[in-house]
């Protein structure tokens, strides 16, 4: 069943449709705020605050046809607020990611345990972006979106979208550069 | 087409969104400008290696909606939430206004009378018989002696105290003038032994003068001889 049916149902008194939407779209919320703050408490924090907002204001949607927009631009309101709310306290906690613990052989271990280093500095260069910038990688590299669906969700022009993008892949560029990241890293067997 | 068309054109076809038309002829502009060509590739290396980074999943559905509460229930949620102001100053005032009301429909149906007097505000349920406003002959005069006694016990507290008073004031005029005597007294006698201590000294000075007036004479009556 369509989300734009699953919508209908749920203003036309179906509650349970509404379950059926959250089973649908939880994980892609919990990814974007995962990418967003690099916290699983916190992105289950977001994804529930989305849901329970969309559910109490479900019925000002005014086009059925845009719910996923829609629940993604709660999603990234709520997550530029809880920015602003802990803003600095969070900062610091970015600090807090550490490489994953290694169980593999000796064999393989250098190349994993260069792998995983890579990948905490990956999301660290991305928690590193102006928020403009981090936002529209995510929901293009990550969501999948289109840039008009982005346009949509964030309410800027396509070229703005555009020009983000571009200028955050130029600044994660230059981080990796500074921290010797190079396909090196992530190409291995 | 410039550069910065370009790189917006290239974000569109590193994502697959750039149509056969737009990629050819962005190709063909990339292809001409070296830099851009570097861009290009750096870009593209960038995003791979973006696709790396892993994520999450939650562990169970992290919403769960309850079934909506009955019509009735609702509908009056809805009024509630219809009549109830958003901002605090307006939820004070309506506040106001409702509890205002609360109070004349209260008052009009256990019918409450609030009257105001010079002696006071006074409050009641349903009809308030009329408070008395006259005296009969007999209170009267009891009222009259009550006073009469009150008068009379009032001034002889009021001569006691004032004599009482001049007692304690008399007293203390007595001690002054006592005071006063002794100080002269000891002034006088201060004065005396003072002049007889001048006198004592003026004499011992003529008599040391004497001596001397003497000491000469018989010298030169001597030296003379």
């Amino acid at each position: 069943m369509e989300d734009t049916r699953l919508v209908q149902d749920f203003l036309g008194g179906n509650h349970q449709a509404f379950n059926t939407l959250v089973g649908r779209w939880q994980n892609k919320i919990h990814h974007f705020a995962y990418r967003y703050f690099a916290c699983s408490d916190d992105a289950a924090e977001i994804t529930q605050k989305t849901f329970i907002k969309a559910y109490q204001k479900l019925d000002t949607l005014e086009d059925v046809n845009k719910f996923s927009s829609w629940l993604y631009r709660i999603a990234n309101n709520l997550c530029l607020d809880e920015l602003k709310r802990v803003g600095r306290k969070r900062a610091s906690s970015y600090e807090t990611l550490k490489v994953a613990p290694q169980t593999e052989t000796a064999s393989s271990a250098d190349s994993e345990v260069l792998r995983n280093e890579g990948l905490v500095l990956l999301h660290k260069a991305l928690l590193q972006l102006p928020n403009d910038q981090r936002v529209v990688v995510i929901m293009k590299e990550y969501e999948g979106l289109t840039f008009p669906e982005i346009a949509e969700i964030l309410n800027e022009p396509i070229n703005t979208v555009k020009s983000r993008m571009y200028y955050g892949l130029r600044a994660l560029k230059k981080t990796f550069d500074s921290w010797n990241i190079n396909k090196e890293v992530f190409n291995y067997e | 087409m410039n550069k910065e068309e370009a790189r917006l054109l290239l974000m569109d076809y590193i994502y697959g969104e750039l149509d056969d038309a737009k990629k050819s002829e962005l190709l063909s502009f990339v292809n001409q400008h070296d830099d851009l060509k570097q861009e290009f590739e750096e870009l593209t290396e960038t995003q791979s290696f973006l696709h790396h980074l892993p994520v999450q999943d939650p562990a169970e559905q992290l919403v769960i909606m309850e079934p909506r509460k009955s019509i009735g229930e609702g509908f009056w949620e809805n009024i509630l939430n219809a009549l109830t102001p958003k901002n605090a100053f307006a939820q004070a005032t309506f506040s106001v206004a409702v509890l205002a009301f609360v109070f004349i429909v209260t008052g009009a149906i256990t019918g409450l009378n609030i009257s105001y007097s010079d002696s006071g505000v006074q409050l009641g349920f349903g009809k308030v018989s009329e408070a008395e406003k006259s005296f009969s002959v007999t209170q009267v005069e009891q009222i009259v002696q009550q006073i009469q006694r009150d008068n009379v016990a009032l001034v002889q507290q009021v001569v006691t105290d004032a004599q009482e008073q001049q007692n304690i004031q008399l007293e203390q005029t007595f001690a002054s003038f006592a005071s006063y005597l002794e100080g002269q007294r000891t002034n006088d006698l201060q004065l005396i032994s003072s002049g007889l201590e001048n006198l004592k000294e003026n004499t011992f000075t003529r008599f040391r003068q004497n001596e001397q007036v003497l000491g000469e004479i018989i010298q030169t009556v001597s030296y003379g001889n």
